[in-house]
């Protein structure tokens, strides 16, 4: 899997704009048209042992990070079978989900 | 016929996936089922699977570009791997389109709700891990500082 293959995600599914619970990240950044901006205040080492001026450039480093968030859910019966979910002819296969 | 009715209180759905050269944004563009794996919970029942894996593109396809770049809000660790220097840092939004030449990720699902005839209801937990692999130099023209 070496090349992103350009797939549109949404193209047919029938997403909509269904609100699904609203964002739980207030004070977070919500709007997919800002990044871009100005972020020059970022990209700052916080601490550590950052490496010295004119080290290595070439030197390969790793990053990681964790991230996580809480949101609700809301799906019409006609969306989820627009993204292909056919409902159970009857509930005697399904149940409680622990 | 009996009304389709599946409760959710739980259960975990992780994705894992190594993406080299893609992009952190490219993975808020694409199906995850359709290039990476996906584990449902052991415990679910084939209907609780099917469901589970719906929720999951549907929450994915509303969310999943926001989430992602939310999570460069936040900040991360980095290693040297040739200086051993180490520390944390602040991520940014310039890193989103940038190809990665090493992207790993491990992602979960945790669902909680109900479906009925007209849908499904609930919320979703959605929890992230990356681990990004490139060159100093590359990583420092999106404006990240080692």
């Amino acid at each position: 899997m070496s090349e992103y293959p350009g797939q549109d995600y949404s193209g047919g599914q029938g997403y909509g704009d269904q609100q699904d619970g609203g964002d739980q990240n207030a004070g977070q950044q919500s709007s997919g048209d800002q990044y871009g901006g100005d972020q020059g205040g970022y990209g700052y080492s916080q601490g550590g042992q950052s490496s010295e001026p004119g080290a290595d450039d070439n030197e390969d480093v790793v990053i990681e990070y964790e991230y996580a968030t809480e949101e609700g859910i809301q799906f019409s019966m006609d969306e989820l079978t627009s993204a292909g979910y056919e409902p159970e002819p009857d509930d005697s296969s399904s149940g409680s989900i622990a | 016929m009996g009304d389709p009715q599946v409760s959710f209180s739980g259960g975990s759905f992780t994705v894992t996936g190594y993406a080299p050269t893609w992009s952190i944004g490219n993975l808020g563009q694409i199906r995850l089922g359709d290039h990476f794996q996906v584990t449902p919970p052991s415990s679910f029942t084939d209907p609780q699977i099917k469901l589970g894996l719906h929720i999951l593109d549907l929450t994915w396809g509303h969310r999943g570009s926001l989430w992602l770049e939310q999570s460069l809000t936040m900040g991360g660790t980095f290693h040297l791997l040739t200086s051993g220097a180490s520390g944390s840092l602040q991520l940014n939004n310039q890193l989103l389109w940038q190809p990665i030449r090493d992207l790993q990720f491990t992602f979960t699902f945790v669902m909680s709700g109900q479906l009925d005839q007209t849908g499904v209801t609930g919320s979703v937990n959605f929890g992230s891990q990356f681990r990004i692999t490139d060159n100093k130099a590359v990583l420092g023209g999106v404006g990240l500082r080692f």
